[in-house]
């Protein structure tokens, strides 16, 4: 392998797997921390809002910790499945749920569905419009009938003005 | 004979056409998720859990149940005809069901696999129904030092039988029971963690994180993946019947199978996938010809089928007498139960028989009805099969916003599980495992009310969760699974158990 810059190999180091969790899980756990310093901890007997949440977070800083040692120290193996982060999908699969959350109250159950459908197939490179446009039109004729008449859960079908 | 009337009770619930009918939906929806792969079974019974909601308690159980143990069935068929394990607990049965397959048995593998699950879930059924009286009597005498104990010595043990990282699958409990503790402190009645978001004062559903890890998350590793190229077997599969020479080899595997198979899954942690594993690891090692696995050897097809439907079957078990989940299909039950206004525990069986009874004898007939289901049914699951994933995501995505919806009417917890889908996603990506954080989740909140109830009746001293004999011994046990994890010796043989993917 060519010989890699500084920043490069910092980088390099920052984004292994071990690295990376230790850092989240550290960073959960001093957010939990100073989120939660006004909870009054009380005592062992009777303990207060804050004495378990605290206990969790120290003890969830320092397994963060652990795991960040263990893959700074951890000699580096080309991982063989390194695939790019998959972005596209990520952001459209996301999206589409945030807007069903969105748009449910608002829009009904059908139009909820196609939008669902519209933004969720973006995913995928080279979708044919016409065949998701037939997917949306067959899932909300068939969530209507299953879900509204069927099962009887309550959410608005049509667009509430 | 208590354990004759108890079933009496139990088949007079089970086979009211009602409850019939949900066993059989159960088991063709776990069929067709099981067949399906992409699709796992904690994201299946998450999204169709508010199906359940206008059914009777017993119905909607059974129900879920047949969702559970439908997809071990359905796994092994994809497993077989396509190389690729529609369940986790069916990747073994890739291994030498595919090879059998590609050498024209194709029918004697699924029927072999079909006959060992039955056999598998009639005996590991029996099992609960004679070992969950006795637990559950033991569960009522258990007190708040006792129970916690008790979800400590299960949460660590979730991990030891788990793959991947030690330290990152208990960091991954800590964050679960850190997401418990968000909502209202039920003993103070303040607030922990809500951001003052009306919504989360009831703290986060369970429904929108178990959605969101295992359902949107995974939809979007799989489509990261790109399309894996599919070839279905082609030839038809016309003889069912193993011959006699396999059958001779099989009897033996599944018996093995379904010992194994009944004892991990009681186990936390275990269940379908490392029974399964572990099946396939005994049957290799006492094989005269070990050289034939990996090319169609018919044990390495009964034994884990065996085992993985048993170890399903009994992970039941502790989630039914103690109230205590085992894995993360376990928490979802625990949480349907919650729903229902059922709170899990030694008690269930006490107060409602019918529903314990209903429950364990209709395992048994869902098994039967999946043999059924299964064998002559074997073309149309294979059509199924040639659904594409580009299509079958888009239905996915909706079912899962029409679940989380539903269980709340809460447009929140439908945003709630998008946000956990990138979350989960994350975690796939940095190789953290999932389902423990729903366990601590699930077992959180019941586990800081048993310690500080603990800690009031010890007047502040630990030393209560010392004194106590039953606390103290689960204490001991999770000690020496924690000095055994740290072994070298044992951190290599558990590597050993995953990696015959």
């Amino acid at each position: 392998m060519a010989a890699t810059s500084s920043p490069n190999r910092a980088l390099r180091i920052l984004m292994r797997k071990d690295v990376l969790s230790g850092l989240v899980f550290a960073g959960i756990a001093i957010l939990a921390l100073w989120l939660g310093q006004n909870f009054r901890i009380g005592t062992a007997v009777r303990m207060g809002t804050g004495y378990v949440p605290r206990l969790v977070a120290y003890a969830l800083l320092g397994l963060g910790l652990l795991t960040l040692v263990k893959g700074l120290i951890t000699p580096e193996e080309d991982d063989p499945d390194a695939a790019p982060i998959a972005w596209r999908a990520l952001v459209a699969i996301t999206g589409s749920i945030l807007a069903f959350g969105f748009a449910l109250e608002r829009l009904g159950l059908v139009v909820t569905i196609l939008i669902v459908v519209g933004i969720g197939s973006i995913a995928v490179p080279g979708q044919s419009p016409w065949r998701v446009l037939a997917a949306g039109v067959v899932l909300a004729v068939t969530s209507v009938l299953v879900f509204v008449y069927g099962l009887s859960l309550t959410m608005p079908v049509w667009p509430v003005l | 004979m208590d354990f004759l009337s108890n079933l009496a009770l139990g088949f007079e619930v089970a086979l009211t056409p009602i409850n019939l009918l949900f066993a059989l939906v159960g088991c063709l929806v776990g069929t067709l998720i099981g067949v399906l792969p992409g699709i796992g079974p904690v994201a299946t019974v998450a999204m169709l859990l508010p199906l359940t909601f206008q059914l009777e308690p017993v119905s909607g159980l059974i129900m879920l149940a047949g969702i559970f143990y439908g997809a071990q069935y359905g796994g092994s068929t994809t497993a077989i005809l396509v190389n690729l394990p529609g369940e986790s607990s069916s990747v073994v049965t890739c291994l030498d069901g595919y090879q059998m397959a590609r050498k024209g048995r194709a029918g004697a593998a699924l029927a072999i696999a079909a006959l060992g699950s039955f056999f598998a879930g009639t005996v590991s059924t029996a099992l609960i129904a004679l070992a969950a009286p006795p637990l559950a009597k033991l569960g009522q005498s258990f007190g708040a030092p006792e129970y916690f104990s008790l979800m400590l010595f299960g949460l660590i043990a979730a991990v030891a039988l788990a793959s991947g990282s030690v330290p990152k699958a208990i960091a991954m409990i800590f964050l679960g029971l850190l997401l418990g503790l968000v909502g209202t402190d039920a003993n103070t009645g303040s607030e922990r963690y809500t951001f003052g978001v009306a919504a989360l004062s009831d703290g986060i559903g369970f429904v929108p994180l178990a959605i969101g890890l295992f359902g949107i998350g995974e939809i979007i590793a799989n489509l990261a993946k790109g399309e894996e190229s599919r070839s279905v077997l082609n030839q038809p599969i016309d003889k069912l019947w193993p011959n006699k020479q396999e059958f001779r080899r099989s009897v033996p595997a599944v018996l093995r199978g379904t010992a194994l198979g009944s004892v991990l899954g009681v186990l936390p942690g275990g269940g379908a996938i490392l029974s399964s594993f572990a099946s396939y690891m005994v049957e290799k090692k006492i094989s005269k010809n070990p050289g034939e696995f990996g090319h169609g050897a018919v044990e390495g097809v009964a034994g884990p089928e065996a085992a993985n439907n048993a170890g399903a079957q009994t992970s039941f078990i502790p989630t039914l007498t103690l109230g205590i989940p085992g894995n993360a299909v376990m928490a979802l039950m625990i949480g349907a139960m919650t729903i229902h206004g059922i709170q899990p525990g030694p008690l269930v069986m006490v107060e409602k028989p019918d529903l314990f009874w209903g429950l364990v004898v209709s395992m048994w007939i869902g098994n039967l009805m999946l043999l059924v289901i299964n064998l002559p049914l074997i073309g149309m699951w294979v059509k199924l099969l040639q659904v594409p994933y580009r299509y079958l995501y888009l239905a996915v995505l909706v079912f899962c916003g029409i679940g989380v919806y539903a269980v709340g009417n809460s447009a929140f917890d439908v945003l709630l599980a998008a946000m956990f889908g990138a979350v989960g996603y994350m975690f796939i990506r940095l190789n953290c495992e999932a389902a423990p954080l729903l366990l601590g989740f699930i077992l959180g909140p019941l586990m800081e009310e048993n310690l500080r109830r603990a800690m009031l009746i010890g007047s502040g001293d630990p030393m209560i969760f010392v004194n106590r004999p039953i606390s103290l011994g689960l204490l001991i046990a999770t000690v020496l699974l924690i000095g055994v994890l740290l072994l070298p010796a044992a951190r290599r043989g558990r590597e050993e158990a995953f990696q015959e993917e």
